[in-house]
């Protein structure tokens, strides 16, 4: 799955914690958690937060969960 | 591949041999192995093919015969804020801590803010000692030589194969229960104020009120994956609650559900998992404890009983494992 293809909205919404969704992958479900912290602490943008995201996606992607993950937010 | 408990000429045969071990057991059989590619921590508890026992007199071994390359080294506690920077794209990194120390603290208080964290592959465990001697003994880890470290990471560094790809994962068989959501105005290993169903309250009191079983750790769903703090202790007197990993503000627990009995309810997250894919394992000596694992097995899944897991940060009252799947 090509990460371009997942609009911005979906990203947002996971970033932010505005939808909820039960992943597979446990360094994107802490990753994920650690990143919202530090959004409503203010130490990062959403851009940036949703950028080091899809980083971890690349990093992971040679992983089912990870494959598993990326498709959960793309159905978003 | 050795997974198992070794006598100490056997494991001090691997190490001559140029093997890449994960070591676990008492300082006094660490401290004469020889110097070569391994690192190690003190618990004399284990998971064994047989079950669950303690041995004074053995070695649990982990083989990691995947490994291409390896090395070992120390981090001391100011410089693990750059355990996952160091490590390799191509690489997955074991990490021993010993209990109760400033290493253990800083790792535990701080990992989730280190610089590129959860995109290295980092697990382990903190290292401990037999519980009739807390207090009295030290924890320690070895970092590939016979010298013991009260206050520092040992780390050993894996290189892999192209194609094979580490995957850390957990099993904890605690679910939040249908209590009252706790939540933390501050972070910390310790906590004397929480807000209970919104309302701020004394933590102690509150348990105390509740008639709270604290063997049950709180639980937080971090999008799925169950995250545990477990109680060190409850001190009415003082109000203060000591925890043994950070609680999180912000983040929304729930004191655990109880587990009727845990060999059943891991028999049964174990159907997703194959043991013989397992590369190495690591379980919490409050598992042991409180589900009287002595004696009894775990569906194969073996590996030293801890005084905290690591999977990329601290857990408690989790089994920690390692898978490796080619591409």
């Amino acid at each position: 799955m090509n990460l371009a293809n997942i609009p911005d909205r979906s990203w947002n919404a996971v970033i932010e914690g505005r939808i909820t969704i039960q992943f597979e992958f446990l360094a994107i479900q802490l990753f994920i958690t650690r990143q919202r912290q530090r959004l409503r602490a203010n130490e990062i943008s959403s851009a940036t937060a949703i950028l080091e995201l899809k980083n971890l996606f690349v990093k992971y992607g040679n992983l089912q969960p990870a494959q598993n993950d990326l498709a959960k937010i793309a159905r978003i | 591949m050795s997974n198992a408990l070794l006598t100490h000429s056997e494991v001090a045969a691997q190490i001559r041999a140029g093997k890449t071990l994960l070591l676990a057991g008492t300082e006094a059989l660490l401290k004469q192995l020889p110097a070569g590619c391994w690192i190690g921590g003190t618990i004399p508890y284990f998971m064994t093919a047989q079950g669950g026992c303690l041995s004074e007199d053995r070695i649990f071994a982990t083989e990691l015969p995947f490994a291409i390359a390896a090395e070992a080294r120390v981090y001391e506690p100011a410089e693990l804020k750059r355990v996952y920077q160091d490590g390799g794209a191509d690489e997955v990194s074991f990490i021993i801590l010993p209990a109760d120390s400033a290493a253990h603290t800083e790792f535990a208080l701080n990992a989730p803010r280190y610089a590129e964290f959860a995109a290295h592959s980092l697990l382990g465990w903190v290292s401990g000692v037999n519980l009739n001697q807390l207090g009295q003994a030290t924890p320690q880890v070895f970092c590939g030589n016979n010298t013991s470290l009260a206050n520092a990471a040992a780390v050993l560094r894996v290189k892999l194969p192209a194609g094979l790809f580490p995957q850390i994962g957990i099993i904890n068989l605690f679910q939040p229960g249908t209590g009252s959501t706790i939540t933390f105005p501050q972070g910390g290993l310790s906590a004397t104020t929480a807000l209970v169903d919104g309302r701020e309250c004394n933590l102690a009191d509150y348990l105390a009120k509740q008639n709270a079983d604290t063997r049950l750790p709180l639980v937080a769903n971090y999008n799925g994956a169950m995250i545990n703090v477990s109680f060190r202790s409850v001190d009415t007197k003082t109000g203060r609650v000591e925890f043994y990993a950070p609680v999180v503000s912000d983040v929304e627990y729930k004191l655990a559900a109880p587990v009727a009995d845990y060999v059943t309810a891991f028999e049964a997250q174990l159907r997703n998992l194959r043991p013989d894919a397992i590369a190495f394992s690591c379980n919490c000596i409050l598992n042991y404890l409180h589900s009287q694992l002595e004696g009894r097995r775990t569906g194969g899944i073996v590996g030293p009983i801890t005084f905290g897991e690591i999977a990329y940060q601290l857990l408690n009252q989790t089994l920690v494992y390692l898978e490796l799947h080619k591409a």
